[in-house]
Order: C-alpha cells, then sequence, then structure tokens
C-alpha cells in the first residue's frame, strides 16, 4: 500500500517524539499531558463533590477537604486551563494558519514543554508528599508563615511552569509579527490568531510577576524574614495586588482563546462571514489591555482604599464592552446563516450562552456594594466557572474536535460527539446554576460542611456534577476509538476558509509543500449557497 | 549572491524561515520581547522595595547607609561601560568589522567578570560587617527592627542580577 508521508509518520523512534521540533508533535506532546492533568484536576474536583453530598462531610477529614479544593484549583489553572488551548491548538495552527512551515523558535517550543512537565512534577511531587492546603490563591501569611503542608514545592512548580507560558507567548507574538504567508496582512488574520495574539502579551507581561511574587513568598517561608507578614513588618496585601496583578489578566489569558475559536467555528457552521471583523480583532487586543488594569476588583473586601475599590469597579465594567461586542457579533453572524449542528458547532453555541451567563454575573461582583454580599461566596465560584468550564472547556473541546480531522486524519462519531457536548452543557448547567443560588444565600467558599437547608442545592449541584463528568470521559474514549476506526478525513472536511485546510489531513512534516498565497481575508463563506473562498492556496 | 552568502545561508538559515533577514528580525523582536519579560519581573521587586521605603523610611535611611558606596558607584560605572561595549559590539557586527567586534565582546565580558569580582566582594564585606537580614528571634517582631525587610530585598535583587549576568558571560563566552 502506497502511504502519505505525514509528520504523524515521518519518524516512529520516542527519540524522534520526545527531541522533535516540529510544532505538530509538540502540540501532541503537551495534549497528552494537559489531558492527564485534567483528569488528575477533575478527580480532586470529584472529592470535594462527593464530599459536599451532606452537610458534614463523612467521605474525608477538613484537612484533606483544603487539600483537594488546592490540587483543583492549582492542577486546573496552571496545568491545564492557561496551557489549554495556546499549547495545543495554537501550537499546532499558528503556523498553519500563518501558512509557515514552523514557528520561529522550534527548540524554545520544545524547550517550553520541558519547562511544563518540570513544573507539573514539582507539583504532583508535592501532592504525593502530603498535598498543599492553601488555595490555588496562596494567601499570605497563611501560607508563608503557618500553612503545615507542601507549599513550597508546589509554588516551584507553579513558577518553573511559568516560564513555559513565558516561551509559549514569546514564540507566538514573534511568529506573528515574522512569519506570515505572502499576502497574509494582519486584517486578513484568523480571528483565532487575533486570540493568541492579545494572550501572548498577557503572558509575557504578566508571569514574570507571578514569578516574582512566588519567589518572595517562598524566601519569607523560608527565612521568616517580613514581606508578606504584618507580624514581621511586611504587608499582606502587597501580596494581594502583586498575585492579581498577574492573576486576573490570566483570566482573560484562560478565555481570549476560547473567543479566538469560537470565531473560527461560529462562521464555518452558519455559512456566513463574520459580522464585524475588526470589531472582533480590536476586542481582543482591548481585553487585554484592559484587563491589567482591573486586578483590584479581587480585593474590595481587603482595605484597599475605597477610591481605589471604586475605580477597579469602573475598569471592571469597562472590559465587559469588548467582551459583549464578541458576543453581539457571534449572534450577528449567526443571524440568516446556513446553520449546521455538527459538534464543534454545538461546544461553540453553549459557549455564548454560558459566557454570556459568566460575563454578566461578573458584573454583580465588579459592583462594590453588591460584592461584599457575594464575595468569597459559591456565587463567585459559580460566575468563574461559567467561564472558565462553560467558556474555556467548552471552546477546548470544540475546538478539539473542528480540528481533529486535521491533526488526525480521521474522523470522529458525530453521533457521540453530539452527545457528549449535550451532556456537558446540561451537566454544567446543573452543576454551577445552584451554585449562584447558594452563594447568593450565603454559603462562603473552601468551606467544607455546611447549614443542612443547603443540602438539596449541593445534592443538585453534585448530580449535575456526575453528568458533566460524563460529558468529559465520552470524548476521551471516541476520539481515542477514531484513530483506529475513523473514517478517513478529506482534506477540509468542514469546507472551511482557513490555510491550515488547504493541505492534507494529516499535514506534511512542514505543513505546505509550497509556501500559500494568499489573497482574501477569512470567512469567505457564502450563506445563499453554502459556499466558500479559500483564504489562499499553495503555489505552484 | 555571491558563494560565500550561500554557504552561510545553508548553514546558519532554519527550516522555518525564507531568509537570513527574516531570521535576524525574529531574533530581533525575540530578544526585545524577553527585555519586557525581564522588566515585569524585577518590576515586582522594585515595587516591594517602594512600598517598605514608604512604608519605613526612617529605618531604610538608616539600614542603607550600611552599604558599601564605593563599590556601589564602581559597579554602577563598569556595568554602563560594559553595555556601551557591547553595543559597540553589535555596531561593528553590523558595519561587518569582526576582529573590532570580537575585541568589544572581550571587553565586555572582562568587564562583567570584574563587576561580579567586586560583587562578590562586597557580599563579603556586607557579610562580614553584618549588613545582612537577621533571622528573627521573636514573633511578632518589633516594628524599630524591619531593616531586615531591606537587606532581604537587596540581597534578593543583587543575587538575581548576579545569576543574570552570569548567565550573560556564558553566552557571551559561547558566542565568542
Amino acid at each position: 500500500m502506497n502511504q502519505k508521508t505525514t509528520y504523524l509518520n515521518a519518524g516512529t523512534t520516542i527519540k524522534s517524539w520526545l527531541l522533535t521540533q516540529d510544532h505538530k508533535r509538540i502540540a501532541l506532546l503537551y495534549l497528552i499531558s494537559i489531558t492527564l492533568f485534567f483528569f488528575i484536576g477533575g478527580a480532586a474536583a470529584t472529592v470535594i463533590r462527593l464530599s459536599l453530598m451532606t452537610p458534614e462531610s463523612t467521605l474525608v477529614t477538613p484537612d484533606t477537604y483544603n487539600k483537594m479544593f488546592t490540587l483543583h484549583g492549582v492542577i486546573m489553572v496552571w496545568f491545564f486551563l492557561i496551557p489549554s488551548i495556546p499549547t495545543v491548538l495554537g501550537n499546532f495552527l499558528v503556523p498553519m494558519m500563518i501558512g509557515a512551515r514552523d514557528l520561529a523558535y522550534p527548540r524554545l517550543n520544545l524547550a517550553s514543554w520541558y519547562i511544563y512537565i518540570l513544573g507539573g512534577i514539582f507539583t504532583l511531587a508535592a501532592i504525593v508528599a502530603g498535598g498543599v492546603d492553601t488555595g490555588w490563591t496562596f494567601y499570605t501569611p497563611y501560607s508563608s508563615m503557618f500553612s503545615n503542608s507542601y507549599v513550597i514545592a508546589t509554588a516551584v512548580g507553579v513558577f518553573i511552569t511559568g516560564f513555559s507560558s513565558i516561551l509559549t507567548g514569546l514564540n507566538f507574538i514573534v511568529t506573528i509579527h515574522q512569519m506570515r504567508a505572502p499576502g497574509l496582512t494582519w486584517f486578513r488574520l484568523p480571528i483565532f490568531l487575533w486570540s493568541l495574539y492579545a494572550t501572548s502579551i498577557i503572558l509575557v507581561l504578566a508571569t514574570p510577576v507571578l514569578a516574582i511574587t512566588l519567589l518572595l513568598l517562598m524566601l519569607e517561608r523560608v527565612f521568616r524574614i517580613g514581606i508578606f507578614d504584618p507580624a514581621l513588618g511586611g504587608d499582606p496585601l502587597l501580596f494581594q495586588h502583586l498575585f492579581w496583578f498577574y492573576s486576573h489578566p490570566a483570566v482573560y489569558i484562560m478565555i481570549l482563546p476560547g473567543m479566538g475559536v469560537v470565531s473560527e467555528l461560529i462562521p464555518c457552521f452558519s455559512r456566513k462571514k463574520l459580522f464585524g471583523y475588526r470589531f472582533v480583532a480590536f476586542a481582543s487586543i482591548a481585553i487585554a489591555v484592559f484587563g491589567f488594569l482591573v486586578w483590584g476588583h479581587h480585593m474590595f473586601v481587603s482595605g484597599q482604599s475605597v477610591y481605589a475599590g471604586m475605580i477597579f469597579s469602573l475598569l471592571s465594567f469597562l472590559v465587559s464592552i469588548p467582551s459583549a461586542i464578541k458576543v453581539f457579533n457571534w449572534t450577528a453572524t449567526l443571524y440568516k446563516g446556513q446553520i449546521t449542528y455538527s459538534t464543534p458547532m454545538l461546544y461553540a453555541l453553549g459557549f455564548i450562552g454560558l459566557f454570556t451567563i459568566g460575563g454578566l454575573t461578573g458584573l454583580f461582583l465588579a459592583a462594590l456594594a453588591v460584592d461584599v454580599h457575594v464575595h468569597d461566596t459559591y456565587f463567585v465560584i459559580a460566575h468563574f466557572h461559567y467561564i472558565m468550564v462553560g467558556g474555556m472547556v467548552s471552546a477546548y473541546l470544540g475546538g478539539i474536535h473542528f480540528w481533529w480531522p486535521k491533526i488526525t486524519g480521521r474522523i470522529y462519531s458525530e453521533w457521540w460527539g453530539k452527545l457528549a457536548a449535550l451532556f456537558l452543557f446540561f451537566g454544567f448547567n446543573l452543576t454551577f446554576f445552584p451554585q449562584f443560588i447558594l452563594g447568593y444565600l450565603g454559603m462562603p467558599r473552601r468551606y467544607h460542611s455546611y447549614p443542612p437547608e443547603f443540602q438539596v442545592l449541593h445534592v443538585m449541584s453534585t448530580l449535575g456534577a456526575s453528568i458533566l463528568a460524563v460529558g468529559y470521559i465520552l470524548p476521551f474514549f471516541y476520539l481515542i476509538m477514531s484513530l483506529r476506526y475513523g473514517a478517513k478525513s478529506s482534506n477540509n472536511p468542514w469546507d472551511a476558509t482557513g490555510l491550515e485546510w488547504q493541505t492534507e489531513s494529516p499535514p506534511t512534516k512542514h505543513n505546505f509543500h509550497t509556501t500559500p498565497t494568499v489573497t482574501l481575508g477569512p470567512y469567505d463563506y457564502s450563506p445563499v449557497t453554502g459556499g466558500f473562498i479559500p483564504q489562499g492556496v499553495q503555489n505552484g | 549572491m555571491v558563494k560565500s552568502e550561500i554557504e552561510i545561508t545553508a548553514k546558519y538559515l532554519g527550516i522555518q524561515f525564507d531568509n537570513l533577514k527574516q531570521q535576524q528580525e525574529a531574533a530581533t523582536v525575540g530578544m526585545w520581547i524577553f527585555l519586557a519579560t525581564e522588566v515585569l519581573f524585577f518590576g515586582g521587586l522594585i515595587l516591594a522595595y517602594v512600598v517598605y521605603r514608604s512604608t519605613y523610611p526612617d529605618i531604610f535611611d538608616q539600614a542603607g547607609k550600611e552599604f558599601n558606596l564605593a563599590i556601589g558607584t564602581t559597579n554602577t560605572v563598569i556595568l554602563l561601560t560594559s553595555s556601551y561595549s557591547m553595543a559597540l559590539a553589535i555596531h561593528a557586527v553590523k558595519t561587518e568589522r569582526n576582529n573590532r567586534a570580537a575585541n568589544y565582546l572581550a571587553l565586555t565580558w572582562f568587564l562583567g567578570l570584574i563587576f561580579l569580582g567586586l560583587k562578590a566582594y562586597e557580599y563579603y564585606d556586607d557579610i562580614v560587617r553584618q549588613v545582612i537580614p537577621k533571622f528573627p528571634q521573636e514573633y511578632p517582631i518589633p516594628s524599630s527592627n524591619t531593616s531586615s525587610i531591606l537587606y532581604l530585598i537587596y540581597y534578593t535583587m543583587t543575587g538575581l542580577h548576579a545569576l543574570h549576568l552570569t548567565i550573560g558571560l556564558g553566552v557571551i563566552a559561547v558566542i565568542f
């Protein structure tokens, strides 16, 4: 049989994978590792939800409960959400979408994966040794002076992983600036690339601040010399300012790539041009910029100046403008489109609804007086899970399904795909909507026990979580099955316009046989005929 | 294209790039972004310094007088001079005067080494004179005893800087 040469069979030794400089193989290394971390973080969430079935926890001790929510937060934030779309879909697609053979720095790209794994090993070692109980926010002075758990090992893990984020961001910015194919002007870039560009700006500018903050925390813990502990002359608010200067922009690291994916899916499955391309493109940049100026809204009840609180509240409201522009533009794109409810589209539509709920409840939290009532309650938990899980995980899975035929050359089972997307949507809402009510009624976050009158809502949430779990586990199986039993995919199974669809599925080692020339912007779909014009073609 | 240029291109051009100019520009952009991350990295420390200086102005003023002014000033001059010679080296490369570039690189390297030597002596001197953060004997500490914060920030900042410099010397040695 005459087999095509693809990036997958260009080398079959373990070395050819572990020392690869091919961005597509590195994307797969990341895919496997973040999937592993996702299921570890998910297992911790399972323990949390099971333990909250009853008002007094019978499953785990309070200490273990604290370690479980910390584990869940640390793993999900730094080892799944932040790397997810950028390192898997971004690594795979950035060079392909701009018609390049690879990222600008292939070796740094490989190094970033090793750094990520090294950070992961430290964090997992801390968990195996006995865990950490500070919450993912590492608030001082508890973390630096009082916690008897493995804070340093965990902080070192997060510190190291940060450098992998920085390298990824740096690589994307340089690549998008320098390596676009002839004719691919900035305003012809797919929105996914605008989103990743905005994400990368945050990655390179915010992550170093987290690194230095964790370093100071570790110094205080080791030497017991006051940096953040007021009893030693330090200032705990300084820690919160530094931490949120990173961690609030990090929220946009987690959601912007998801917005990018959705901006690719909606036009393709409505067969329409994206409504208001330039607005959507600039909205990404605006979110990245405003995102740096709102960190103080995490500190409304911390004792920061009331005027600072007012300014941070106002700026937080301003972030909703570019976010809303995106939601309106996606919706306007659907209008009079020729909509197909395929699996990626179900995820994308789910994203719009869930992101909207998550975003609007963010405005409740940005309002000073309302925040005092719901601060540190399940309302906050529900709010950010609507963005992180309802938004980002939906977009991630939507993207994985959309580009799966390109990545693997195989078609997955559409029936199972739709079923999983529906499980995710309904399971998610059943898990987290009750938490808005719980929080409003006064259920504080991070508590292992609660008054009996909250039990009904907690049981609903746990029930939803088990449905959600099915929604996560299903794709794991049918996607792997598709590798063996799935039909072979054509080059462009969705009739999409991007450059990545104009080459083979799976692509050859250097993506294109000749550098493509770009003649059009993206999303040239016809809602009347359902036809499309690709952005460019390979020369010769 | 003359033959040597073709050879250089074949030897040094990464497969992902179309030509050396593109590769060169990519490296430059990457370096600027790296510098931006460094600004933010040290920015956090500088912020901490500013916060505590304004919280404890008298103690910082007093404790700051313990530092070795002569070495600090000398090292600042050396540092700026070595930056200048590095800039001259880059300029020499751009104008294709490779010998001159090599000399400037060597100068930069030696100035860096002198800086590290002086810094090491300064640390030694500081430690001998007990200009170091003290492990607190009591918790909470009396508010008059906060000079340790200044010294901790000082050693963190200068230590990280020395680490950067050491890596820099290694990189120059490799280029050389």
